[in-house]
């Protein structure tokens, strides 16, 4: 439709054809409100991009005055420009949406590296590593035997026997001193002793 | 095809014919004819006020009572003009100027005369009187205007229902100057006016949100 030619540069719009499409659209004309639609959504991304919105909002903002002006259409009166009323509406959609993205973002607050809690191993791996610091240090706090026995059955994963014929101890002495490791380290780093 | 194209498609596709509104001024006349039947009806049946004769001789009476009814008549057309988007929001100022002059009537009525008032006049009957007609006066008005204006389904919802309260609240108040006595003390005022208030206060809290509007 040529009415549509100059729009999306933001000259005058076609106010005549306009408001002639929309009174044969409150007759129920779908095909001339189609063509109305068509020729108005250009012109409202204009508007929108000079409301301020940017430019992932503009296609929601436009879907949403359509939305609006398909409510309101017994409302335009043909006897008078049609340019007005839109814009009117245009503007006010717009300025609601500008108002709504800009509450958002004065109540929330981007998530930095601190804020990561979610179940993904990869995503924690600030608070990760900060645990097995206090772990490790743990660890060498302990006695030499149970620092051994729970290196090589916990951290090496050895089994008690090639535990036994690593250290030379028995396989009773390697699973007493795991057992009181384990208590010795609940009590540092701060979990139940008993 | 673009989301928009698709809802185009689809909002044209189910597009039903639709009733144009007529233009405020008509439909503001229509309110304002109403209302002035609905005071002459009241006033038939429950009767002028006693002192009527006394205080028609009064223009500050008439002051008051002409600019109650034409604040409730600006008011009107204000609330349905603004309630289309295309009209300009200065409309709001209309009822502004004889706004002022009714206020401005009883307070100078309740400064010049509030020690007037005996000790243990009878303010609460006279005040169940009030209440009743200023109930029978808004609250068929202001569902008339609520119908209205909701089928206009206003942008600026805010404006438009104080609008409609401060209408509402004129009309109402132009019947209870016609029936009952009022004396200008400064507790009678704050009686008298408290259901106005609440009238204004309930279209303007209450109504923007039920207004069925496509704003905020």
């Amino acid at each position: 439709m040529t009415s549509t030619e100059g729009v999306e540069g933001g000259s005058i719009p076609p106010d005549a054809d306009w408001s002639r499409l929309m009174m044969r659209a409150q007759d129920g004309d779908g095909r001339a409100y189609g063509s109305l639609m068509h020729a108005i959504s250009p012109y409202l991304r204009h508007l929108a991009r000079r409301t301020g919105l940017m430019p992932g909002d503009v296609e929601d903002a436009v879907q949403d005055v359509l939305l609006t002006i398909h409510t309101v259409r017994h409302t335009y009166d043909p006897a008078r420009p049609f340019a007005p009323w839109l814009v009117a509406i245009a503007r006010n959609r717009f300025i609601d949406r500008l108002r709504r993205l800009s509450r958002l973002a004065r109540r929330e607050t981007g998530l930095s590296e601190a804020h990561e809690t979610v179940a993904a191993a990869e995503t924690n791996h600030v608070e990760r590593d900060s645990e097995a610091r206090r772990l490790h240090a743990a660890i060498q706090e302990l006695p030499p035997a149970q620092r051994q026995a729970i290196e090589m059955t916990r951290l090496q994963e050895l089994s008690l026997k090639e535990a036994s014929a690593k250290s030379g101890q028995s396989e009773t002495a390697i699973k007493v001193s795991v057992h009181r490791a384990v208590k010795r380290l609940r009590r540092i780093l701060g979990g139940d002793a008993s | 095809m673009s989301g928009t194209d698709e809802l185009i498609q689809r909002l044209s596709g189910e597009l039903q014919p639709v009733k144009r509104l007529a233009p405020p001024l008509w439909r503001a006349a229509r309110l304002i004819i109403g209302a002035t039947i609905l005071i002459a009806v009241l006033v038939t049946i429950r009767g002028l006020r006693e002192d009527f004769a006394k205080m028609s001789a009064d223009p500050a009476y008439w002051v008051q009572l002409s600019s109650a009814w034409v604040m409730g008549a600006t008011a009107t057309l204000a609330a349905l003009n603004i309630s289309l988007p295309d009209r300009s929001r200065f409309w709001m100022l209309l009822p502004l100027p004889v706004a002022c002059l009714w206020a401005t009537g009883f307070v100078y009525g309740c400064l010049g005369d509030w020690v007037d008032v005996p000790f243990g006049a009878p303010i609460m009957h006279d005040s169940a009187s009030c209440l009743l007609t200023i109930t029978l006066t808004g609250v068929p008005l202001a569902l008339a205007l609520w119908m209205m204006l909701r089928r206009a389904k206003p942008l600026d919802a805010k404006g438009t229902a104080w609008m409609g309260g401060i209408a509402i609240a004129g009309f109402a108040d132009t019947a209870h100057l016609l029936i009952n006595m009022v004396e200008a003390s400064l507790l009678i005022l704050i009686i008298n006016m408290t259901p106005a208030t609440i009238i204004v206060l309930l279209l303007g809290m209450v109504g923007r949100r039920r207004l069925g509007a496509v704003g905020g």
